[in-house]
């Protein structure tokens, strides 16, 4: 017996799907699997019982709750598929409008966070789901297997006053032990889940969080965070800088 | 048929095992085993354990619903007396058997609450197994009637509900003491913290609410008595020995000191001889003595304690273990000479036909090959350098001229190893070597510090006598330059160093001027003030510099040029060169001068004299004789117990980011490659490495955050609003609450105060779990400022309650508050408590 899968999506940009489309194993999977609901290509838009639903982007119409209580109704597993469905997202943000993670309405049994979700963490979510298994993400923080780690570690001395490292600055992040806040420059990934391929940092760019917290919630982690390194006063658009992937939960 | 009531008499339960054990009992002799005189009371038993027994003509049996039972009892037995605990461990299973003992104080608590009705509460909770009152818990009267309660119930875990745990937590402690692990005692304060503050006769506070309180205390014990796991301990044997690396006077003193102690000492000295840097001067500034006699005194005392065993020519190979337990390989450097065989004759020296320059006269005068370092050092015996062996000749003439045959030039290295609980590193500091601007040339009369006090030394360059080095002349005109060396380090003994030197040349030739010279420069304006000195032989200037015309030297101060036939460089100590690698076998870090930092030093590491930085000879003493007393109180332990209140680490989820290293104020936490460590007995458990830790990986051992989140979840059961939690440190605000309590000052019963080893351990998280959860305001109740038990918790804590108003802005300014109190201001607690339950009242009528 296959496995029947639906893949919905929200109010979202359509990365993740495209993601999910995009990765190696898909082919193999569309094979081991029967979708039943899938409105991105297909035309089949009624929901019946399935065992997986994968589930992309944030709810902010009313009309999309019911469709998700339908859903998961009928649906043995939900998942959030990238971090919009999973934290919220960048919409999550939006004064005038209440948008949310998908967990706010109804119960999920686990989330692929990313976004999007790097390939490598949807192939192996991709085929544990197919042998019927729970998703395994990583228990530790970025910093674990970050390519700049260094080997002594007295971190953070210096004072973080920036966001990205200026050109000429960018040839010395090529190397190891070069860590971005020993420069002075932002970076999340201590607090951010291991399991992205680490293709922001090896372009030079810092970590900016959207594989979202490891334990905890986001803003626990992000208050503990700032309070141990040395921020300058010109990153204090906090919203703006570290709330580009979730809203905090008890609101502004 | 009800088995529990059935199983609740002991009587029934010993009926139930006697059967077990013999099988079948007359009637009769029931009654003798069981000890009764009466026959209705057992009938009265046999008829209540119905199906469980059978009677056939003459006697009692077990029906198989008793072996049933039976079975159950003994698999519970074993349960609880720890056998089956590992396995149900592994299954991630723990059986709770709590107790409950409310303690009355004297009719203390029953008038304010009723005691009934909580108990009634109390015994409905889950795993709670019996609830106990007791009028007054802390009498020693009713010691034996609480551990066979414990017993007979099977308790493995107990919450007391009394007073509070800072006055009376090890007496409970000691209660159970054989009966219950402590880590499974927990006390719930409903004295201090609610009967003695909310009391409803006097003031308007409702009965039910306060009963309301004290029913969420004790629920909030039992929850976090049933999250307790089981602390792991590891016990370190205590080896009775010190490993000591220097021999100079600092390592000296101590190395007598711990010897007279009784604990055994290894001396280890990487030259040949024992005395170190003070061996070779003078005097020793302000002590009159002369310093050779003083260490040669030193030396024969040592020489003569059997618990110290001296390794000269010694250097450390490898070291491992921890405190209480290091093994250190020493590799012994050849001497070429037995030491056991050797007179000290000297001989072989006198035959010895290569010479070289004496470094213990910092090379100005000449060595033989085979030499003994100095008069009075320690063994007695010559040597060859290692590296000498080279230059030997190799014409075996010393070999021929010993009589003794204690000659041996293929002596190879060997290795040694030792065991010892503590090691301290007394190798001193090293002289500050970058004098380029000053034409340092000891051939030119230009000297340093070091090298005049071998020319003061009567067996040193001039045997005592004051003569120019390069032609022996006698010297008219002495210039000490003070602070010479890096910048920063000021050094409070040159002063003394260049008054000791003015009487010591005035001693050899009262004719000869001595002008003492610093260079404001190269000083701070606050210890240009602090250095001014009224003796005239004493200039200042703006530039000093040291002018050579040929042989002729002169000391340029600003425009001023001053003769001098000999010039001395009062050198400044720097770093020792070798603590760079010593920290390969030794944890600590070095301070901004390069120093040793005595903060970082690991446990069981020790240091002495002047790794520290520049020390004058009685305060090394002193600081010696201080650090000798450590060490003794700390291998005077038998055993050495760790991981009891301090934090374990899950490697499994730890990403090595070095948030915890940050915030740890005691250096605990090391992280060296891939790896995480903890430092156990540095560590001192104020949990702010766990507030901070950004994956779970770090928890407390007693205070974990379960326990924590699950009380604040009890506690906003609570109904009235608004609802307050106070997060009090245990040393300060805990104890300003009882303060409160003790002196009965009221204050309204919607706080609810969570105590935390240190307010450092306030994990952000939970605050926002307490908003969650329905409290309308948080209070985090610390030491004052500048006097936090774990040094910076409350600036921790603080910065983190900044922040949270910064990202939310106006919704959470008026909501948290951080009071800073001491142990006795229970008045400004509750004022403080009153004060934000009226703001709070006022925020919440303003929001609907």
């Amino acid at each position: 017996m296959k496995l029947k899968i639906l893949i919905a999506s929200l109010t979202s940009c359509s990365g993740c799907i495209s993601s999910v489309l995009s990765s190696d194993i898909f082919p193999q999977f569309l094979e081991r699997i029967k979708l039943s609901y899938f409105p991105f290509i297909s035309d089949e838009n009624k929901i019946e019982e399935c065992d997986i639903a994968l589930i992309e982007g944030c709810i902010s119409m009313d009309s999309q709750i019911e469709l998700l209580k339908d859903i998961r109704n009928n649906a043995k597993k939900v998942y959030a598929l990238g971090t919009c469905a999973a934290f919220g997202g960048i919409l999550s943000l939006s004064e005038k409008k209440k948008a949310g993670a998908i967990s706010d309405v109804v119960q999920i049994d686990g989330i692929i966070p990313g976004c999007p979700p790097p390939l490598k963490l949807i192939g192996n979510c991709l085929i544990r789901l197919i042998e019927n298994k729970e998703i395994k993400l990583s228990e530790k923080n970025l910093c674990s297997s970050c390519p700049l780690r260094g080997n002594n570690n007295i971190p953070f001395e210096k004072p973080v006053n920036k966001l990205n490292p200026s050109n000429d600055e960018l040839t010395i992040f090529n190397e190891k032990s070069n860590c971005f806040l020993d420069n002075g420059i932002l970076c999340l990934g201590p607090i951010t889940r291991e399991g992205c391929d680490h293709i922001c940092i090896e372009q030079g760019i810092p970590c900016e969080g959207c594989l979202g917290p490891v334990s905890k919630d986001y803003t626990s982690n992000l208050i503990n965070f700032l309070s141990l390194i040395n921020l300058s006063k010109d990153l204090t658009k906090y919203k703006g800088i570290f709330y580009r992937f979730s809203k905090p939960k008890i609101g502004w | 048929m009800n088995i529990y009531s059935i199983l609740s008499h002991p009587f029934r339960r010993k009926i139930l095992l006697l059967l077990e054990r013999e099988g079948f009992i007359p009637y009769t002799d029931l009654m003798e085993k069981l000890g009764l005189a009466q026959t209705g009371q057992l009938n009265f038993h046999l008829k209540k354990l119905g199906s469980l027994i059978s009677k056939d003509k003459k006697s009692y049996f077990l029906t198989e619903d008793g072996k049933r039972v039976l079975n159950i009892i003994s698999l519970n037995k074993r349960i609880l007396s720890g056998e089956e605990l590992e396995y149900l461990d592994k299954r991630g299973n723990i059986i709770n058997r709590i107790g409950v003992i409310i303690c009355d104080c004297n009719t203390e608590i029953s008038n304010v609450i009723n005691i009934e009705i909580l108990e009634r509460y109390i015994a409905k909770l889950n795993d709670v197994v019996s609830v106990k009152k007791f009028d007054n818990l802390c009498q020693e009267k009713n010691l034996n009637k609480i551990t066979s309660w414990a017993k007979q119930n099977f308790l493995n875990k107990v919450v007391i509900a009394a007073c509070s745990p800072k006055t009376h937590q090890h007496i409970f402690e000691r209660i159970f003491k054989d009966v219950i692990e402590h880590t499974n005692i927990e006390i719930a304060n409903i004295r201090e913290q609610c009967c003695w503050v909310h009391d409803s006769n006097l003031e308007k506070f409702s009965a039910d609410l306060i009963l309301k309180k004290v029913e969420l205390l004790i629920e909030a014990g039992i929850e976090r008595v049933k999250l307790q796991k089981e602390v792991q301990i590891k016990t370190v044997e205590v080896e009775k020995a010190c490993a000591i690396l220097g021999g100079g006077i600092a390592g000296m003193t101590l190395a007598l000191n711990l010897s007279k102690a009784g604990i055994k000492v290894y001396l280890i000295e990487k030259s040949p001889t024992l005395g170190g840097k003070v061996a070779r001067w003078h005097r020793i500034s302000e002590m009159g003595d002369c310093s050779i006699c003083f260490t040669s005194e030193l030396i024969g005392e040592i020489v003569k304690e059997k618990n110290i065993n001296i390794f000269t020519n010694s250097e450390i190979e490898t070291i491992s273990g921890e405190v209480g337990n290091f093994t250190i390989e020493l590799i012994k450097k050849p001497r070429y000479i037995d030491e056991k065989k050797c007179t000290g004759c000297k001989q072989c020296v006198n035959v010895c036909g290569k010479e070289k320059k004496n470094q213990y006269d910092f090379g100005l005068s000449y060595r033989k090959v085979i030499y003994i370092p100095f008069q009075n050092s320690y063994p007695y015996i010559p040597l060859i350098d290692h590296e000498d062996i080279e230059d030997c000749l190799d014409c075996r003439i010393c070999e021929r001229a010993c009589i003794n045959n204690a000659i041996n030039l293929n002596e190879k290295p060997e290795k040694v190893r030792i065991k010892v609980g503590v090691k301290v590193i007394a190798i001193g500091a090293d002289f500050s070597d970058n004098l380029k601007d000053y034409n340092y040339n000891p051939q030119n009369n230009i000297i340093t510090s070091p090298e005049f006090e071998r020319i003061l030394s009567s067996d040193g360059i001039t045997e005592g006598k004051l003569l120019r080095i390069s032609d022996k002349k006698p010297v008219n005109s002495v210039s000490i330059l003070q602070e010479v060396g890096p910048s920063k380090l000021i050094s409070d003994y040159s002063e003394i160093l260049a008054q000791k030197y003015i009487e010591d040349i005035k001693i050899r030739n009262t004719k000869c001027k001595v002008n003492v010279f610093y260079d404001l420069s190269k000083l701070s304006d606050k210890d240009q003030i602090l250095l001014r000195s009224t003796n005239p032989k004493f200039i200042y200037a703006n530039h000093i510099s040291v002018k050579s015309i040929k042989d002729i030297n002169y000391v340029v101060a600003d425009d001023t040029e001053f003769l001098s036939d000999l010039i001395v460089l009062n050198l400044k100590y720097i770093p020792n060169k070798d603590l760079k690698n010593l920290r390969k076998y030794m944890d600590f870090s070095l301070d901004d001068n390069g120093f040793m930092s005595r903060e970082t030093l690991a446990s069981g590491i020790y240091g002495v004299g002047t790794i520290f930085g520049p020390l004058n000879y009685k305060s090394t003493i002193s600081t010696t004789n201080q650090t000798a007393l450590e060490i003794i109180y700390l291998l005077s332990n038998d055993y050495l117990v760790s991981e009891f209140t301090g934090i374990k680490i899950n490697e499994e989820k730890c990403g090595l980011c070095g948030l915890c290293v940050v915030s740890c104020p005691y250096n605990a936490i090391i992280i060296g490659g891939d790896k995480i460590n903890i430092d156990k007995f540095k560590c001192k458990g104020c949990g702010s490495c766990v507030s901070v830790c950004p994956t779970n990986a770090i928890d407390l051992n007693i205070d974990t955050s379960k326990k924590i989140l699950k009380t604040i979840e009890i506690f906003s059961k609570f109904n009235k609003k608004p609802m307050i939690i106070a997060f009090c440190c245990k040393s300060c605000g805990y104890a300003a609450a009882d303060d409160a309590g003790l002196k009965k000052l009221f204050y309204h019963p919607n706080v609810f105060i969570i105590k935390v080893p240190c307010t450092g351990r306030i994990d952000t998280e939970f605050i926002l779990k307490s908003f969650e959860c329905g409290f309308d305001g948080v209070m985090v109740i610390g030491c004052r400022k500048d006097a936090c038990r774990y040094i910076d918790g409350i600036q921790k804590v603080q910065k983190k309650v900044n922040l949270l108003k910064k990202v939310f802005g106006p919704r959470l300014s008026n909501r948290i508050i951080v009071e800073n109190l001491n142990a006795v201001e229970g008045a400004k607690f509750a004022n403080a408590i009153n004060k934000f339950y009226n703001v709070l009242t006022e925020e919440i009528r303003f929001e609907t």
